[in-house]
């Protein structure tokens, strides 16, 4: 499937050097009632990183990531996700770069399996031969072949969320965004469906629950009154002795100046 | 394309397209029965309240609608994937519009063939095809204001809003009458209630009454569409 990015630029000795950047968030506020969520995020996260977003507040990752998705509006700032910003983005282009998964998954439940893949192969310009194709390998590889004509309203919520992310994965998304992904999968699915292949393929999951994240992420956000407190590799925890949980997050976030 | 099929599509399994092509139709069926037990004026006027009747549940059928497709995430499930939030809403209105206007000229062929005329002779085709596009034409602005009410409301409360709204607004109409154009003029022309050289200047000034306001009710809609958190 052609990529939005060169091979060529990919393997370049340069793209290694330079560690391009996936993912810009740059003076980012949003408040909701009186209570400023976001308030001046500052975030760079280069490409193929896997990333957790964990909050004081628990909605202010899922804002974040809901914000850089396009669905809600910030009070001031700019995202650039793979090089593009939303408000100027070529539809297709954005559809085809930028991938999201909610908690609600969202999916016309009068669709089926095979329909909601196929519409969201549409919205990203993908045609013919080559769609069909990847609808295919997608409802195999998510296991969604069986029940592929089944109206989703008559599946359960285990293949509703599989079939939303199989849609985000689909048009191959150089980021993707997860909030809250998968939670009604037992934690063993929920690993191995979030061990997203591709090594270009940045991805941000917004969790309330940082420890479930545990060898699915690479680097660790928090996000505390408002502004990013602490992005670090994982290993910095364990470096640290502190345990993946909210609690660790913020004493290491205490202990890196 | 893609979008006025998934809307389109969505109306259908809902039902909604169903009710939006059948309402005026009901209207005509009631009026010719009305037509038969009371006489012709009864049955104008039972087309006409039909047809009023008929412009307000499509309206709530198009809030109800596009409120289910926010409250499911639906909207946000097409958003992320770059469909512009004007173009949704414009599908959400164009499409069901087209839908009514469809119906209406339907109902009207029915009950124009099963009525009889006016006493002062009966109206030229073009006549009555601006009296029915009269009538059908208060279905846009009161859509276009249930899209509105439907961007931060629950289904329910959309379909509350719409009705008793229109509810509201009727009594001011019907105190206007024939006096003055307004945009529900299109039901005095159904009732026979104008007189006979005037139609075509009264309909197509109500036309365009109910054209401007539903451009402005639209717009109204799409700016709180544009801004609410999906």
């Amino acid at each position: 499937m052609p990529t939005s990015t060169p091979d060529a630029l990919w393997s370049s000795p340069a793209a290694g050097r330079l560690r391009p950047v996936a993912v810009e968030v740059n003076d980012l506020a949003r408040q909701v009632g009186n209570r400023p969520i976001l308030d001046g995020i500052e975030l760079a996260v280069p490409v193929g990183a896997r990333v957790l977003l964990a909050g004081v507040d628990p909605e202010a990752p899922s804002l974040l990531l809901r914000i850089m998705a396009g669905l809600a509006r910030a009070d001031r700032g700019t995202v650039t996700l793979a090089g593009l910003q939303r408000e100027t983005a070529v539809p297709e282009g954005w559809a085809r770069r930028i991938g999201f998964v909610g908690s609600d998954p969202g999916i016309p439940r009068w669709m089926t399996a095979a329909e909601s893949l196929d519409l969201a192969a549409s919205l990203a310009g993908i045609d013919g031969a080559e769609r069909q194709r990847e609808i295919e390998e997608f409802l195999q590889a998510f296991r969604l072949g069986a029940i592929r004509d089944r109206p989703l309203q008559h599946s359960g919520r285990i293949i509703l969320e599989r079939t939303a992310l199989a849609a985000a994965l689909l048009p191959d998304p150089e980021v993707l965004l997860l909030d809250e992904p998968l939670r009604a999968h037992a934690p063993s699915d929920r690993l191995r469906l979030l061990r997203i292949p591709g090594e270009r393929r940045t991805v941000l999951i917004a969790s309330r629950y940082p420890a479930q994240q545990g060898g699915v992420v690479d680097q660790v956000v928090l996000i505390r009154d408002g502004r990013v407190a602490l992005h670090a590799p994982i290993g910095e925890l364990d470096a640290q002795r502190l345990p993946i949980s909210l609690r660790g997050l913020t004493a290491l976030a205490d202990l890196i100046p | 394309m893609i979008l006025t099929v998934h809307v389109a599509r969505q109306l259908w399994i809902q039902l909604r397209l169903l009710g939006l092509l059948v309402l005026p139709a009901i209207a005509a069926v009631v009026a010719v029965i009305v037509d038969g037990q009371f006489g012709a004026e009864a049955g104008r006027l039972a087309l006409a309240v039909g047809f009023a009747a008929a412009a307000v549940l499509s309206a709530a059928l198009v809030g109800t609608g596009f409120s289910e497709e926010i409250g499911s995430g639906a909207a946000a499930w097409l958003v992320v994937r770059a469909v512009p939030r004007t173009a949704l809403i414009r599908a959400w209105l164009a499409l069901p519009a087209l839908a009514v206007l469809v119906a209406f000229v339907l109902a009207g062929i029915l009950a124009g063939l099963a009525l009889p005329p006016p006493l002062e002779g009966a109206p030229g085709p073009v006549a009555m095809a601006v009296t029915v596009l009269a009538a059908a034409a208060p279905a846009l602005p009161l859509s276009a204001a249930a899209l509105a009410i439907a961007v931060d409301a629950s289904s329910r409360v959309t379909l509350v809003t719409v009705v008793a709204g229109a509810a509201i607004l009727a009594p001011p109409f019907v105190l206007l009458g024939e006096t003055a154009v307004h945009p529900a003029s299109g039901y005095w022309l159904v009732a026979g209630m104008v007189p006979a050289d005037r139609p075509i200047t009264v309909g197509l000034q109500a036309i365009g009454l109910c054209l401007t306001l539903a451009a402005l009710a639209w717009a109204g809609a799409a700016l709180r569409f544009r801004r609410r958190d999906l």
